[in-house]
């Protein structure tokens, strides 16, 4: 057993190693510099104790943002779970040879970056020349001005036509490691695809389900870069959302010790949400049931 | 009969499903394919000659290829760090049976948990004084710290689907814990593994924000990178047709990749090694 330890020690360490040198310190980092005055390209800094966290709780800019962090996020993570569900369980079931042909298109908007799914849908878009209008007119409605009427259902759309890979994969990857037995046994049984989906699928997925949902939250919490190509937080402050906005005040303004503010109550967020959906899916996703 | 109907009722899905993240992928290949007039005519018409002449600004004047060279060395070195590493992790916090599995998990994940952007500087210091800024192995790691957690989640669940037994029965033949990882343990979570490293082979690939920042030399940029050159020019405005043109150049190794892996992929867990 003491053997066994050492050894699952020794498995830890490279992953410990790398994951503290890139990616904890500059956890720690954005923590401390909440606390101080930085400035982007100023060297020094003084401490200013929780006087960050203060003028953000009395800035209005920072309720707007948070409004749109939850339109954007909760609007982007239930799309992204019911579409990857839906495209995971149709691909599985699917025994048609061109189940492959589908899968590898489905793939495809994720082969692309950020930016250049960003200045994409910004052609598509576009009010007076994109092929969004184009479809309208030839349907014989009148063309919409979709950024700034439809801004955030836009960003939320394109978001979800970027990110649904994860999901997808991940969930029909899960989906192949569910026994057929299982499903046998139930049919015998006399189980309809409802009946077996609510109590076979669903269940042999928690684990995933879990891991799905936190890692679209903090993916989508946590990054702009649609945003700032389609909207830049606009119109007004509509789709400012809290990561674009971390982004204005500490590399547009260079109030880089205000932004690590930001960052501190987006990592708060995070976990607060992370802790949500481990109540919801019990902390026994976490340790192996033994059985 | 039954599965006739099953098949239609796919296809019902499959089909809007398909056609909603391939449409604007067209409307990308179109635009790569067309002079830039084409773009400022309304409603654009369906005809147009196809020009090949993006493409070969892409490749002339972007240097596309060298940079996807450089992406594939940026993301060949992260994904076998990312593996290397994570996969021993995620086996002990799946079988080890040890006591801060919980916390170990939550800990590996928190560390994602702030933008990628508020990580920047702090990265930018530690590179500088390691030695690595401005190289290309130094984006490859950082890249690995940020896909690892992933990495290690995905797996954990697949190896835990692995009966302890199986297990036990190996290392009562000998094998050392290495050698049950790689013998045992590695061929029955290989859809685990694939779904994994292909995630982290495009999380990486299309990654921007980090090489912009730790890489000065043009020669070394990846793809990614090298696509901006052609964004908001002050004088000519963003060339759409090269930009399109590159970034499909860009994404052609990745859909390789897939092609190839699909295979894999498809195949499923051997059938009854596994309990759920």
């Amino acid at each position: 057993m003491d053997k066994a330890r050492r050894s699952g020690i020794l498995f830890l360490l490279p992953a410990a190693l790398l994951l503290g040198t890139f990616a904890i310190y500059p956890v720690i980092q954005a923590l401390w510099m909440s606390l101080t005055d930085a400035e982007l390209l100023t060297p020094g800094f003084n401490w200013v104790g929780f006087e960050n966290f203060k003028t953000l709780l009395s800035d209005p800019d920072f309720y707007t943002s948070l409004k749109a962090t939850g339109l954007f996020v909760g609007g982007s993570v239930l799309l992204q779970y019911l579409m990857g569900m839906a495209g995971a369980l149709v691909l599985h079931t699917g025994r048609m040879r061109s189940v492959r042909l589908f899968r590898s298109v489905l793939i495809l908007p994720y082969t692309l970056s950020e930016l250049v799914v960003g200045i994409l849908w910004l052609r598509i878009l576009d009010s007076e020349f994109g092929v969004a209008n184009a479809l309208l007119y030839c349907a014989g409605a009148p063309p919409q001005r979709w950024l700034y009427e439809w801004a955030m259902p836009a960003v939320v759309v394109v978001n979800m036509w970027w990110g649904t890979t994860f999901s997808l994969l991940l969930f029909e990857a899960s989906l192949k490691g569910i026994p057929e037995e299982w499903y046998e046994s139930a049919k015998v049984d006399g189980a309809g695809s409802w009946y077996q989906f609510r109590h076979i699928t669903l269940p042999a997925l928690k684990y995933v389900t879990f891991l799905d949902l936190v890692y679209i939250t903090l993916f989508t919490i946590n990054t702009f870069g649609i945003i700032f190509v389609l909207t830049f937080g606009g119109p007004g402050h509509e789709t400012e959302v809290l990561g674009l906005f971390m982004w204005k005040q500490a590399f547009r303004d260079y109030n880089l010790g205000y932004g690590a503010a930001i960052s501190v109550v987006l990592f708060t967020i995070n976990i607060v949400l992370t802790a949500i959906y481990l109540k919801l899916f019990g902390r026994q996703v976490l340790v192996e049931e033994r059985f | 009969m039954e599965n006739t109907r099953e098949d239609i009722l796919n296809l019902c899905i499959l089909i809007p499903l398909t056609g909603f993240a391939l449409l604007p992928l067209v409307w990308l290949f179109l635009i790569s394919l067309r002079p830039e007039e084409w773009l400022y005519r309304f409603p654009p018409p369906l005809w147009i000659k196809p020009t090949l002449k993006h493409y070969a600004f892409a490749v002339t004047e972007i240097g596309i290829l060298g940079a996807v060279g450089n992406s594939l060395l940026i993301t060949v070195t992260s994904l076998v760090v990312n593996l290397v590493v994570g996969i021993p992790a995620a086996y002990v916090l799946a079988k080890g049976q040890l006591r801060f599995t919980a916390v170990i998990m939550l800990g590996i994940i928190a560390t994602q948990m702030i933008p990628g952007m508020a990580a920047l500087v702090p990265l930018f210091q530690i590179t500088k004084y390691l030695g690595l800024i401005n190289t290309r192995i130094g984006v490859a790691l950082i890249l690995a710290a940020r896909t690892t957690p992933l990495t290690i989640w995905i797996l954990k669940g697949f190896f835990e689907k692995i009966p302890g037994s199986i297990i036990e029965a190996a290392q009562v033949d000998g094998l050392r814990e290495a050698q049950t990882i790689y013998k045992v343990v590695l061929p029955l979570a290989w859809p685990g593994i694939i779904a994994a490293g292909l995630f982290v082979f495009m999380m990486t690939w299309i990654d921007f924000l980090v090489p912009l920042t730790l890489l000065f030399d043009p020669s070394k940029m990846p793809f990614t990178v090298a696509l901006y050159q052609v964004v908001g020019d002050p004088i000519s405005g963003t060339n759409y047709g090269a930009l399109f043109a590159a970034s499909i150049l860009g994404s052609l190794p990745v859909v390789l990749l897939f092609l190839v892996f699909q295979r894999y992929f498809v195949q499923g867990l051997t059938a009854g090694a596994v309990k759920g």
